[in-house]
């Protein structure tokens, strides 16, 4: 006996059969046919749909007396797989391959065996249908062919079957992402609403639903601007983006979705309404949603409720404007008398306590500005300092900084210049600000430079074009310029250059940081450009409204049209 | 309008008379003193001052309040009135200045200005 060669490729022939999932599964009415045919076919009293495993064949179906299994080593469908065609053996006894073999030796007493092999669709022989007689025999031409073709109906059923328990597989995996998204959605602190590109809702998850008291089902459907929003504000919102974007928005869902629509991040507080008229406050994040393509096919709408968050940053603000109070008050006594004594309205004051006067009004005047600094770096830290954004001409800021600065210039022996970019002659540019805090940052920025320069140096202020799309205003000075070292903490909060000069020290080390802030609430940029022993220039650019933009900031789309 | 007497209204005596030196010795102006709001409009009611400097934050009736109640008095609609304030948030101050008023002193304010401050603030 011969035991059955192995396939060169029998590992990944044992990795297709595998594949199909059909060793050790119950008995199948649709094989069972096929064998029983076979059997009718052939005229053989056993046929057999054999799975060649690594060890063992396997029989998914069998008709007539056989075992459910028998050992690879002995078996005829082994033979079969490594020749991978019709294999007949007409008489066993006969065939040097299987003298000797249990099955043919043993009760069954096989003597005759014909095969077609079962050829997955990547060219695997997986196993056989199989017929069997004990007798001696061989069978007619139609007899093969009709076995050929019952073996490959054997086979596309085992595709047929695989291909379902496939797409059943992938049904199971898509409810169970979809269920694990749900309970995510549902178990998120957040309320999600997700809208079609007309703002119609699609969806909403429980913490919605739970918030603003509606089912999804009632919701789903409808418009969201009208449901949750509040007409006043949605109008308030709809004017300031009419005036940041330079075109008209209206009060409407395209209020919601004004910025996305046009690429940029949205994320601002809004105040949701609850189906029982109740409000309150949300941050409010803003997602438009697309295809591969590009094409906006939804928005999603990911709110977190902020009513606890507003009450601490309420409290706070409040905190520090009592302080602020309270700090005031005996302030106002001590400044005052200070005041008096020193500007001599009661009498004239002993020359040696001049000084001694002088310093403590001084320092009383620098405590005073610490606590407007404090005030103000509290109120924008809590988000609080409501710009009020009215157009206004960057040269006129300028002037009425240097104006208002002229004092302290004069009284340090400081000039003080400022130009205008002369492409404005004609047409200045209108910027879009908050005219008080801008006139804080330039006459922070010109206190700085005067302190640092030499007596008889000068402060050179220039407002000028940044590329045609922004504004950018900056102060240069005659100083003896910032250390490397000093720049990165320049902005930060309490930051005083190190200097042996007093008149650097009357600062509260917070007029940058503040400076930074607001600039940065213009949605601007602030930075220096410095070189030890050649003095600095501080700057800030504000971006332009779009419809101010200068031609020059497009001149290539220009030239092209 | 020739400014002579002035109403200086506010809770802490030391400011007053912080105030009340500045007014009467660098303004020429005579000073009279109230402590409170109903001080004030008694005072108010019974010498129809020029001009009333007048603390907003006040324990009991407050600077706002006191102001309504004297445009309420027989003479007192038209006595300018001065707001002096330790509160200095712009918002705050635009809401002042919306009540009525003629301007608005912060605190703490300089003395030795204070006269030239009011002059400027009335116009004269």
């Amino acid at each position: 006996m011969k035991t059955p060669p192995i396939p060169r490729d029998e590992p990944q022939r044992l990795a297709a059969l595998r594949r199909y999932e059909l060793l050790d599964t119950p008995p199948e009415k649709v094989y069972d046919d096929l064998t029983r045919l076979a059997a009718h076919v052939c005229q053989t009293p056993i046929a057999l749909m054999s799975m060649v495993d690594a060890e063992r064949q396997w029989f998914k179906s069998c008709f007539g007396p056989f075992p459910a299994e028998t050992d690879r080593s002995c078996s005829f469908c082994g033979h079969a797989v490594f020749a991978g065609e019709l294999l007949m053996v007409p008489d066993a006894t006969r065939d040097e391959r299987f003298i000797g073999n249990p099955l043919v030796t043993g009760e069954l007493e096989i003597r005759f065996y014909a095969s077609t092999p079962l050829v997955s669709y990547d060219g695997y022989a997986l196993g056989t249908l199989c017929v069997m007689d004990r007798r001696p025999r061989e069978l007619s031409p139609q007899q093969i062919e009709m076995l050929s073709a019952l073996g490959r109906l054997a086979m596309s059923q085992m595709e047929l079957r695989l291909r379902i328990t496939e797409q059943a597989r992938i049904e199971r995996q898509l409810a169970e992402s979809a269920e694990l998204r749900r309970a995510i959605l549902d178990s998120a602190n957040y309320s999600i609403i997700s809208c079609r590109p007309d703002g119609v809702i699609r969806a909403m998850n429980a913490a919605a639903e739970r918030w603003l008291g509606y089912r999804s089902e009632d919701v789903v459907g409808k418009k969201t601007p009208e449901i949750f929003h509040d007409r006043c504000e949605l109008e308030q919102r709809a004017a300031a983006l009419t005036n940041e974007l330079g075109r008209p928005v209206a009060a409407s869902f395209a209020t919601l979705i004004a910025k996305v629509g046009l690429g940029l991040t949205d994320e601002r507080e809004w105040t949701y309404l609850t189906a029982a008229g109740r409000r309150f406050p949300v941050q409010l994040s803003t997602t438009a949603l697309c295809d591969a393509a590009g094409r906006i096919t939804g928005f999603l709408f990911i709110a977190s409720d902020i009513t606890e968050r507003q009450q601490v940053e309420l409290a706070k603000s409040e905190f520090v404007s009592v302080v602020s109070h309270e700090l005031r008050t005996p302030l106002t006594s001590i400044r005052g008398s200070l005041g008096l004594i020193e500007g001599g309205a009661v009498g004239e004051v002993p020359p040696k306590m001049v000084r001694l006067i002088e310093i403590a009004r001084a320092n009383t005047d620098r405590l005073v500005r610490l606590i407007n600094d404090i005030l103000d770096l509290a109120k924008i830290e809590s988000g609080k300092l409501e710009l009020q954004m009215l157009p206004l001409d960057p040269a006129a800021l300028a002037a009425e900084a240097v104006a208002e600065i002229k004092g302290m210039a004069d009284q340090l022996h400081v000039r003080l210049a400022w130009s205008s970019d002369p492409s404005w002659i004609d047409h200045p540019p209108r910027l879009l600000g908050d005219r008080d805090r801008l006139l804080q940052v330039l006459i922070n920025l010109l206190s700085n430079a005067i302190k640092v320069s030499p007596p008889g140096g000068a402060v050179e202020t220039r407002v000028e074009s940044a590329g045609g799309a922004s504004v950018r205003i900056s102060v240069h000075d005659e100083g003896p310029g910032i250390p490397p070292h000093e720049l990165s903490r320049l902005f930060g909060k309490f930051h005083q250059i190190d200097s042996s000069d007093a008149r650097s020290r009357s600062g509260t080390g917070l007029g940058l940081a503040i400076s930074k802030a607001i600039v940065d609430e213009h949605r601007g940029t602030i930075g220096i450009e410095t070189e030890e022993g050649k003095g600095s220039t501080f700057w800030f650019e504000i971006p332009l409204p779009p419809d101010e933009w200068a031609p020059a900031a497009d001149d290539a789309g220009l030239a092209a049209r | 309008m020739t400014l002579s007497k002035i109403l200086l209204v506010d809770d802490e005596a030391d400011i007053r008379l912080v105030a009340e030196i500045s007014l009467s010795n660098l303004g020429g102006w005579q000073v009279i003193q109230a402590a409170s709001g109903p001080e004030a409009l008694e005072l108010a009611a019974r010498e129809l001052p020029d001009l009333v400097l007048l603390d907003v934050m006040m324990p009991g009736m407050d600077g706002p309040t006191t102001l309504l109640r004297l445009r309420g008095l027989a003479g007192g609609e038209a006595i300018p009135v001065i707001f002096m304030t330790a509160k200095v948030q712009r918002a705050e101050i635009d809401r002042l200045l919306s009540l009525g008023v003629r301007g608005l002193i912060p605190k703490p304010f300089d003395p030795m200005t204070l006269p030239h401050e009011i002059r400027r603030i009335l116009g004269a």
